[in-house]
Parts: C-alpha cells; structure tokens; sequence
C-alpha cells in the first residue's frame, strides 16, 4: 500500500511537471535542424499556464459535452500515469498496470475529445473529428498485435511485470522487432508526423488539431496538458520496456533519484531522436498511413510466432 | 566463439532480414528499393559469415565473399544503371493488391509456412533458431513472388527475383550443406540477370527510332497547326 | 574413348561457327552435329550395357530412357537443321534477321543442342537443374535473335516465368538433398542412388520436396497455371525455333517430371503425388482445349496445342501408363515439329499467321497445307497417325482409375479437336487477293515431306526393338510395362 502510494505520488508530480517539457524539446530540435532558434524549453509550461487563466468560450450550438470533455480527458490522463512506470516499480497491482485498461482508457480520452470536435458543428470540427477516429478505428487492431506481442514476450499482461522482467533478463532480441511498431503507434496516438502535423495551420491537413479548434482558455489548457502527458507515458513505455536500465524497484531516495537521472537522460535522448527523425520525414498522405499500421501489424505476428516457438 | 553469442548474433541478423524484407514488399521507390535489396544481401553475407564461424568450412567464406561483391556491389550498379537509363522512379502502379495488402498477404505467407512445416520440423534437424530462419527463406521466396506478380514495372520484378534468390540460399544454408550448389545458383542467377538486363537495353535502344517514328504525325501536324 | 573424340568435335564445330565468314558452313557443321548424335544413340542402343558411367562421382549416366530422350532430340535438331538452311536465308531476305546475327543464331543452336543432351545425362540432380536453366537461356538468345521488339517481351517473360519457377524446384531439390540424408550415411542427389534406396527416404519431406520440383518443372514444360509464357514465346519466335521449343524443351520438364515421379511413386504417399499431377494434367487440358476456341493465330493455336497435349502427358504419368507416355512424346514432338514447319512456310507467305489474312493457301503453297492438314489430323488423334494408340491407351487406364475424370479429360480432348480443326477449315477455305507466290527453298520442303512419311509408318507399325526398349524403360522406372 505504501508502495503504491509512494509510486503514485512520483507518477503523478513528474508527469504533472515534466510533460510539456518534451513538447518544447522536440519542437526546439525541429527548430535547430531548420537553423532556427526556436521557442524556449519552457515556452509550452509557458502556454499552458497562461491559457489556464484565460475564460473559456462556449459557441450557442454546443451542449454539455463541450464542458465536461476536457475534464475526463484530463481525468483519464492522469489515471493513466498511475499505470506506467517511469521511474519506479510498485509491488504488483492487478488492476493499474493492465495493458488492456490503459489502451482503453486511452481510447476514452481520445472518444471524448471527437465528440467534443463534433459539438461545436463546425465542419473542421466534424472533419478533424471523422478523421481521428477512421485513424483510430484502423491502428486499434495493430495497438492490440503489439501488445500482445509485448505480453506473449513477457508472459504478463501487467506493465509492472513486463518491466520488471524486462529488467532482469536482458536476452530478448527479438524483442527489437517490436520497436517499429511501438514507434508507429506512438507517432499516431501522439498525433506526430509522419501521421499527422501537430504545428500546421492549415485546416485542411488537420487531424488532431481540428477537433481542438473550438476549445479555448482552461479547456485548452486540460487539452493540451493531457496530449503532454499522454505522450509522456509512452515515451515512458517505450524507453522502459526496450532499455530498462537504471529503473528502480525499492523505496530507496538514492535509488529514486539516480532512476530519475537515468530515466531524464533516456527519454530526452529519445525525443531528441524523434525530433530528427521527425525534420527527415514528409506527411504521409492520409491513405497511405495504412500501409505503416500494416508493417506493425506484420512485425508483431511474427514477434508472436517466433516467441510462441522458442 | 561462444555459442551463445553466435546464437544472439544470428537473431539480431534475422531481425534485420525480417524488418528489410517488409519494407521491401511496400517501398515504391525505385532506388530505395535497390539500396534495401543490397543491404539485405549485405546481412545474408554476415549470416553466411556466422556459420562460417560456427562450422569452419572453408568454402563458406569464398561464397559469403562473392555474394558482397556480387550482390552488393555488382547487381546494384547494374540495376541502377538500367534505372537511369529507362528513367523510371518510381513504380506506382499495382496489378492486384496494393502495398497494404501486400504487406497482409506476406504475413498470411509467413504464417502459413510456419504452421505447414512444423510437422516436419524434427527431420529438418532444426533447432528453433534454424527452423525459424528456414522459414524466413522459404517465405522470402514465396514474398519475392508476390511482388513479381504484383507490380507492373520491370526493375522491380526482377527485385523480387533477387529477393526470391536471398530466400533460396538462406534456406539451404540452413537445411543441408549443400556450398557447391549455392555457388553455381548465385552465378546463374548472375547470368539470368544480365541476360535480362542486356536485353532490356537492347530492347529500349533499338525502340527510340520507333518511338520517334511515332512521334513524327504529331510533329508534322504541330507545325501545320502553328503556322496558321 | 570415342566420347571424348565427339565432345572435341562439338567443341571445334563451335569455334568454327563463331569465327567462320563462309555462310553455309554454320548449317552444314550443325547438320552433322545432329547426326553425330543420332548415329551415337543407334549405336548405344544396339551395342552399350546400361547405365553408362562417365564420371567417377556419379554425376553423368546415360540410362534407357536418357538415350530415348537423346534420340528423340537429335532426329528434331537434324530435321530443324535442314529446315534452317534455307528458312534463314528466307528471313535475311524479309529483313526479319540481321546477317550479322546468324552466328549468334548457330552458336545459340548448337549449344542448345549441347545442353540439352547435358540435360538429359546427368544423373544428378542438382546438374539436371544448371543445365535446365542453360536450356531456358539459349532458348531465349534464339527467340530475341529476330528483329522484332515483341520477341523481346516475350523472351523477358519466358526466362522471368521460368527462372522463377527454377528456384521453387532449386527448394525441392535442397529438401531432396535433406531427406536422402534420411536413407544413407552420405546425402546424395544423384538419381539412381536415390531410386535404389527410395523405400527408406522420409515419404513426408520426399512429398514436399516432389510438389516444389514439380512447380519448377511443369513451368518449364507450359503446364497451367505456369503457361503464360509459351503462347507468346511460340508465336512470335521463328518458326524453327519453335519447332526446337515445343519438341525439344518442353521434353526437358517432362523428363525431369518423370525422374522425379519415379522416386516418389514406390513410397506411401505415391497416391497423392499421383493425384496431383492427376489434377493438373486435366486442367492444363481443359484450359488449353478452351484457349483454343477463341484463337486466331495459326502458331498460337499450335503452341497451346502443345500446352494440351503436356497436361496429356501429365495424365499418362499420373496413371502409371509410362510405356504409351513415351511413345507419346515421340509421336508429339515429330507432329509439332510437322506443323511448325508447314506455319513457318505460310508465314513466310503471308507474312502473317491471321486467320484473316491467310487466302488462297492451298493454290499458292499446296505443300505446306498439306502438311498442316496432315499435322493437324495427327496431332487430333486420328488412327493411323501414331498419337491416336498412346491416347487410346492412356485413356483406357485412366478409365480403370476413375470413370468421371476420364469423360472429363475426353471432353476437354474433344474441345481442343473440334477447334483445331474448325481453325484449320477456315484457313483452308478462305479465298480472296491472292498475293504473288513466294518461292520456298527445297531444304524446307524435306523435312515436311520426311516428317509425314515418318509418321505414317509409326502410326501403323510399332517396330519391335522399339517396344522393347520402351518396356525396359517402364520397368527400369518402376512401373509395369505392356
């Protein structure tokens, strides 16, 4: 029970603080690689303070969904961080850790936001929207391959687990044919190109961004907040399923502040690498983002295949 | 070499054949194509390397050295050359499925041959790492088909003919040793590919004056519109 | 002794052909080629005890049935040889051929003559396989070697079509390799090491490795769902090299088909492998009988012809008839060549092969159209003429096998007569503009006439040494004789 309290209180003051920090990082890296200077680390901190200030404007033609769908979307966010280790195993819980809840709860967040796209009847909104949602309709089965094919790997349905067995054997190489897709799925549910441009202003190749159009002030803070942190927690799977070094299992405040280095280190490494690899790579046109769920989808069955074999 | 090692080495080369072999079947980019095809000859020489290691024959490290300099190096230039000279980039049209459901069609592939072959798994005298790379080759082989039959552009026909070949001696690596035959294959197959290719450039020369012929009505008649 | 004096004078007679200026020196070198091998094969089949071993490692036999398949090659190149005398000649003249590439054509020719016979005498398998490829390439050089940029498709799918299907036997042949470690101390591919110990190898990987050998195969033999290259390739090719295509190398899958059936035909699962070219035979018979219907170009209609009578083949090996299979390969390939020699005398009449555009030809050209008449009853199956017995038999144990498929087969069979004789009805009775008459060389005309009095004596009399040998073969294989 300590653990899990200790374990929660970590989860929840480091995605809370520390989310929109990569926003900043990957837009600074865009910005160098393009010979900018870019905005400040702490511009999106900035943001989101300031938009937390702000009134929220309602337009006539919405109804109540427009008012309480930030909330649930930031509620669920942070229901989530309590699902994710990041810098810290609990003891074995069975009900947070559960890969199957976290990607639904994940999927309610994005259910509420679509339909908080569509209240305002606004046809960017209904677009965003439809758009979205065909995404997420097409990328569910591959989310759920690898995921599975994650599971199959580690016998365990539990982030806690997983990781923990991650951490103590190291021998899964053909665990590493699971990163393409891990990265695919990031890509899509972080709304990053080559899925979709999270910094354009034009409507029309919106995804993500048409939904949110209409909100404005303390809705678009939640909003904004909750993508920050949705993003974080699989950066966190990512980094702590594929190199678990330096992750911590005991209550330890030395153990708890060398995994926090650790983890810091690795997860800006990382969205530095998603930066780059972000400035190299054009915007798919939209039908042809099937093709990338399919190559996931194909590399996890045969993950599958080959850990059901050896 | 520890065993162990061997053993981690040839997964991670497997892995990489495996992630190769998927782009490959949804690329449609000519030269993109050309360059994974001879990096995947590159890994299937280090395969070829890594049993060197393990069995000491010889005869393995001269084929391993003639698969690079001939398929990493030689097949490439060749093939980009003929790109270049038929000016075609990119390979955009599908005869039956297109790239998504190639990628599907792979994996029914990979699946089918996977269950199909359990049963004689024992005779093959595989351990589950071999049997696993036998069953890469021989999808390879089936996958190399399919992008034969499904695209409409010649280079990458013969792309899928040479990743069929890749799927041939990677399997017989694995099942038997059978050096002397991967030899004599990997220079046929050299002789089919220039046969083709010369014929190609044969071909597309000896088409330019039909193709001005063709070209000469329009002409006449541009100039007749032009001048009123 | 005496082989390796013949080995040098094929060797010399290929230099010669390559550097030679004279113009009738290339036929004249390749003609007794030709007779070197039919006088040798004579002479085997008297005089020789069998099997021949050349090699001390096994790799080159000649059994029975090679020098049956030898002879068979060598009366075909002999007959094409003489027909290329002048059918060259013919295409300089319509600028259908540079002069520049007649050596090219004779150096094509005489290797393929080479390989073929390579082919058909090795013994291992893996040899058989480098040579079937070698076929496939030099047949093609002598596709290509016409002027046309339609050869060039069409040659592009023929190696792409079989090379392809090549590697699926490549797999078979390493799964063979596998399971014959099974059965001896030492893995071997070699042929009559593996029929003497074929009760002991694993029947399971022996079947996978059947079905692979036999994809690579049946495409290069044009049996479907691999035909797709043997229209275009028959019919845009020079009508002598057709001949060389369709009677000669199409042989090369068959026998390979045989050899391999032969392995898997003791075993336990022999049925299957049995039902399974069962199966394809029928459909390659009845998509070819249908193909047939619609066609309008003579040397189209001749190749699927070919195509059907392959997946007859295909059918008298599945049913064990091995003796009539033989003798039908023989009838084939002296009736196809017969027909593509009379097509290549319209062809240069015409200039065409269209039904529309073929008039006046039994006026203009009246021994060409008889030997198409005469070709085109023969190969329908008429008594008299030397394919009618083997389909007779062939059907009657397929009969004994299975009532419905045997109706099925006849009914395809029956396809295919009606429309090659509805085709060649048209052509003959089309009349119109007659254009001026195109005088044929005689060493055109000889083959035709030799062809048609060949086979109407093998149609009516089945000489005895002849059936003897073909019961030796029967039996050497594994099957029953007659």
């Amino acid at each position: 029970m300590n653990n899990f309290l200790l374990f929660a209180v970590v989860n929840l003051t480091l995605v809370l603080f520390l989310s929109p920090l990569y926003i900043s990082v990957i837009k600074k890296v865009k910005a160098i690689i393009q010979g900018r200077r870019g905005p400040s680390i702490i511009q999106s901190h900035r943001n989101i303070f300031k938009l937390l200030k702000k009134e929220s404007l309602y337009s006539h033609n919405s109804s109540f969904i427009m008012r309480v769908a930030p909330y649930i979307d930031f509620t669920g966010s942070l229901l989530l961080s309590l699902f994710v280790p990041l810098i810290f195993i609990p003891n074995n819980s069975n009900v947070f850790g559960n890969i199957i809840l976290f990607l639904y709860i994940l999927m309610l967040g994005k259910f509420v936001i679509a339909l908080s796209g569509l209240d305002a009847g606004s046809t960017f909104g209904g677009m965003g929207s439809s758009r979205e949602m065909s995404l997420s309709a097409i990328i569910e089965p591959t989310i759920m391959i690898v995921f599975a094919a994650v599971a199959f790997s580690f016998d365990s349905i539990n982030f806690f687990e997983i990781i923990k067995s991650s951490l103590l054997s190291q021998n899964h190489i053909f665990l590493w044919l699971l990163f393409i897709p891990f990265i695919i799925i990031f890509i899509t549910e972080s709304s990053r190109i080559p899925v979709d441009n999270p910094e354009t202003h034009l409507e029309l190749t919106m995804v993500h961004e048409a939904m949110i159009l209409e909100q404005s002030g303390k809705n678009l803070a939640l909003i904004e907040w909750s993508s920050a942190i949705k993003q974080l927690l699989l950066i966190g799977i990512i980094v702590n399923i594929f190199i678990p070094i330096g992750i911590s299992t005991s209550m330890n405040i030395l153990a708890l502040s060398i995994a926090a280095i650790i983890f810091f280190v690795k997860s800006l490494l990382f969205a530095i690498g998603i930066g780059i690899f972000e400035s190299n790579i054009a915007k798919l046109r939209f039908f042809r983002i099937p093709n990338l769920f399919a190559i996931s989808y194909f590399l996890s069955f045969i993950t599958i295949l080959i850990e059901v074999l050896l | 070499m520890n065993s162990l090692l061997l053993a981690d080495l040839q997964k991670i080369l497997i892995v990489a054949m495996i992630l190769l072999t998927v782009i490959s079947v949804s690329r449609r980019n000519l030269i993109s194509l050309i360059n994974m095809y001879s990096l995947q000859s590159f890994i299937l020489s280090l395969v070829i390397l890594l049993i060197f290691f393990e069995d000491k024959k010889m005869i393995l490290l001269y084929i391993a050295l003639l698969t690079i300099i001939s398929k990493c190096l030689f097949i490439p230039i060749l093939l980009k050359r003929t790109q270049k000279s038929m000016k075609i980039y990119v390979d955009l049209e599908y005869n039956l499925v297109g790239p998504t459901a190639s990628v599907f069609i792979s994996l029914i592939i990979f699946g089918m041959l996977f269950f199909l072959f359990l049963g004689i798994k024992e005779q093959l005298r595989a351990n589950s790492l071999n049997y696993i790379s036998i069953i890469l080759g021989m999808s390879m082989l089936f996958i190399g088909m399919l992008i034969i039959i499904t695209r409409k552009k010649i280079i990458t026909k013969i792309i899928g003919y040479l990743i069929m070949e890749n799927g041939v001696v990677l399997l017989s690596i694995f099942i038997g040793d059978l050096p002397l035959l991967i030899e004599i294959l990997i220079l046929i197959d050299l002789l089919v590919l220039l046969a083709i290719t010369s014929v190609l450039g044969f071909g597309m020369n000896s088409s330019v004056e039909r193709f001005h012929a063709k070209l000469n009505p329009f002409r006449t008649w541009f100039e007749k519109v032009a001048k009123e | 002794m005496i082989y390796s004096i013949i080995l040098l004078f094929f060797i010399v007679s290929l230099i010669l052909v390559t550097i030679t200026k004279s113009k009738s020196l290339p036929n004249t070198l390749t003609i007794v080629n030709s007779l070197i091998v039919i006088v040798s094969s004579f002479y085997l089949f008297m005089h020789a005890k069998f099997p021949l071993n050349f090699l001390s490692n096994n790799y080159i036999l000649i059994d029975l049935l090679s020098l049956y398949e030898i002879f068979i090659t060598g009366v075909i190149f002999f007959l094409a040889t003489i027909y290329a005398k002048g059918y060259i000649t013919l295409l300089v003249n319509d600028n259908e051929l540079r002069e520049s590439n007649i050596r090219i054509f004779y150096l094509a020719y005489n290797l393929l003559l080479i390989s073929t016979i390579g082919v058909f005498v090795s013994n291992n398998m893996a040899l058989l396989w480098i040579f079937a490829e070698i076929t496939t390439i030099l047949s093609a050089v002598l596709i290509v070697i016409l002027n046309a940029k339609e050869n060039i498709v069409a040659a592009i799918k023929y190696i792409f079509i079989t090379s392809t299907a090549m590697l699926f036997s490549l797999v078979g042949l390493v799964f063979l390799f596998a399971a014959s470690k099974s059965a001896n101390i030492e893995s071997t591919l070699n042929w009559n090491e593996l029929m003497q110990a074929a009760g002991q190898i694993n029947p399971q990987l022996l079947l996978f490795s059947f079905v692979f050998i036999f994809i690579g195969f049946a495409a290069k033999s044009g049996i479907v769902p691999f035909h797709a290259w043997l229209p275009p390739s028959h019919a845009k090719a020079a009508s002598d090299v057709s001949v060389l295509l369709s009677s000669v190398v199409l042989n090369i899958g068959i026998y390979a088909i045989i050899r391999i059936y032969a392995l898997i035909n003791p075993t336990i699962y022999g049925h299957i492998a049995s039902n399974v070219l069962l199966i394809f035979g029928i459909i390659t018979v009845g998509i070819a009988g249908f193909s047939m219907l619609v066609r309008r170009n003579l040397k189209k209609l001749i190749a699927f012809s070919s195509i059907e009578n392959m997946g007859f083949i295909l059918i008298g090996i599945a049913v064990g008839n091995l003796f009539w299979v033989l003798f039908y390969i023989l009838a084939h390939a002296l009736t196809k060549a017969l027909l593509f020699f009379s097509a290549g005398i319209i062809h240069r009449q015409y200039d065409s092969v269209k039904v529309g555009e073929i008039r006046n030809v039994l006026k203009l050209q009246p021994l060409a159209s008889f030997g198409l008449i005469i070709g085109g009853i023969a190969i329908i199956g008429t008594p008299l003429f030397p394919i009618f017995i083997p389909k007779f038999f062939i059907i009657a144990s397929l009969s004994k096998q299975s009532l419905i498929l045997a109706f099925i087969a006849l009914l395809f069979i029956l396809i295919a007569t009606c429309s090659f004789v509805w085709f060649i009805i048209q052509i003959l009775s089309e009349q119109g503009n007659e254009p001026k008459k195109y005088t044929i060389f005689l060493s055109m005309k000889l083959p035709i006439i030799i062809l048609i009095i060949l086979l109407v004596i093998i149609g009516v009399y089945l000489p005895e040494s002849l059936s003897n040998i073909l019961n030796l073969i029967a039996s050497q294989l594994g099957f029953g004789g007659v």
